[in-house]
């Protein structure tokens, strides 16, 4: 084949046969699974950090922690699913890590933006990007499981099924994560949405 | 659904209802209800629009692209430390069916705890004929399967420790881990004891009786017992402990492959 048509080869690779074709050391086909799913997991990573960089390397740590984990990557399993799950442990323990004095409790955050008064239009937020940055106020507030849980709800469209298989949870704990993390948005939110 | 007196209905949806049916997951006829009532209902329908601006207001707050380059970027760095990994291992060498073998953990801990010298080995303790240059590539793949189960016990440990406080953890899939982690831990363990090696034996005595714990413990992990275990993994340092054996691992896997390249 030509170095073409390897190419058009490795990316028609469906993730189930870029994950046995990489773990019969075929490097080129774990490429696919970077370059096919970087971009979700920088956004899950972005939102769980709330730094570009920060989240750039867990999302190298994800890919490097897959690779180590391939012979036990179950054929049945959602590769997206799998990926999350360790993107979602990198972040943890990231945070874990970060010093404390980066980010402010989520109760200090809470107290904080409850006692604020009402904010600019919402528009106006938006186009300053100003709610992006008051959004990752609010995504400090939530336990590192309710954001992942939310993140995943929220903007990837996971089902809770599939939430609660990534996160280790049952459908009702699952739920209640989701139902928190809303709980405490609205909170955090307040000024913002209602403008 | 609450019960009220002033709705015709008798019932107002609660919070948790308005955001199943935002996100989809109420059932049909759950959604209908909602539906009909927020039509209906004055006091109901500005908390869902509340509800609704909040989520949509989280919407509007988009991540910041990264560079169009960047799952370039990212291969160039993954690239770059898998040159430092073993290839994976192929699916007949899984650990499972072979890391029971005693001879091969006897082996396995040998050429590791010789070669890198875990602290608290007794003094005089037999070096192994292997050699920095005979190393083979059976010792590789034992190293990769020590890797493997001190990687898959740290995640099981991480997992246990995340879980939120007031929730319980399921523990089925954990209690499965913990199961298939247990027979090789003990090989491991009594492998250490009977070479003098103190320090690390009781780490995965320690490990052991945690798995032991998660394996035979209850299928929903909660409450005091929960708390217990998280206690003792805390107060024991064995995530800790577990991460700097890995660590000592990849050391010995890297001079491994530096000492192979050099011998060509």
């Amino acid at each position: 084949m030509s170095p073409d048509s390897v190419l058009i080869h490795q990316m028609q690779l469906d993730d189930a046969a870029a994950v046995a074709e990489a773990r019969n050391g075929n490097q080129d086909a774990f490429r696919v699974l970077v370059e096919r799913h970087s971009r979700s997991l920088y956004r899950l990573a972005f939102r769980m950090t709330g730094r570009a960089e920060d989240a750039e390397d867990i999302v190298q740590e994800t890919f490097i922690k897959a690779f180590k984990q391939l012979s036990r990557f179950e054929a049945r399993a959602n590769v997206s699913t799998w990926l999350y799950r360790i993107a979602f442990n990198c972040a943890v323990d990231f945070l874990r890590a970060r010093p404390r004095r980066e980010a402010a409790t989520g109760d200090e955050m809470l107290e904080h933006l409850a006692s604020a008064p009402e904010g600019p239009t919402l528009d106006d937020l938006v186009y300053a990007g100003q709610i992006g940055e008051q959004l990752q106020v609010a995504l400090g507030g939530l336990s590192e499981r309710e954001r992942a849980a939310f993140l995943m709800r929220h903007y990837h469209g996971c089902s809770i099924e599939e939430i609660g298989t990534t996160l280790g949870m049952k459908t009702n704990a699952t739920k209640h994560s989701i139902f928190r993390a809303v709980r405490k948005m609205r909170v955090a939110l307040q000024g913002f949405a209602r403008s | 659904m609450r019960p009220t007196d002033h709705d015709p209905n008798g019932w107002h949806p609660n919070e948790e209802e308005l955001v199943l049916l935002f996100y989809g997951d109420a059932d049909p006829g759950l959604e209908t209800r909602l539906s009909d009532h927020l039509d209906a209902c004055d006091t109901c329908q500005p908390v869902w629009q509340e509800i609704r601006a909040t989520l949509n207001a989280v919407d509007a707050a988009a991540v910041p692209e990264p560079p169009a380059d960047f799952e370039r970027v990212i291969w160039a760095r993954v690239q770059r430390a898998l040159d430092d990994i073993p290839p994976p291992v192929p699916a007949w060498w899984s650990p499972r069916l072979w890391v029971p073998a005693g001879v091969l953990a006897t082996v396995l801990l040998t050429t590791f705890i010789a070669g890198r010298g875990w602290p608290g080995g007794k003094p005089g303790t037999p070096a192994p004929e292997t050699t920095m240059a005979g190393t083979s590539q059976p010792e590789r793949a034992l190293l990769v399967a020590m890797d493997d189960h001190l990687q898959r016990s740290e995640l099981l440990l991480v997992e246990v420790m995340n879980a939120p406080p007031g929730d319980a953890v399921r523990t089925g899939f954990e209690r499965e881990t913990a199961d298939d982690l247990l027979a090789s831990s003990r090989l491991y363990r009594q492998t250490a004891t009977h070479t003098g090696h103190e320090q690390l034996a009781a780490m995965l005595e320690d490990l052991e009786g945690v798995l032991v714990e998660i394996a035979r413990g209850p299928e929903d992990l909660e409450g005091e017992s929960l708390n217990a275990l998280r206690a003792r993994i805390a107060q024991d340092d064995l995530i800790f402990k577990v991460r700097v054996v890995s660590d000592e691992i990849h050391e010995r896997q890297k001079t491994m492959m530096s000492s192979s390249e050099g011998d060509r």
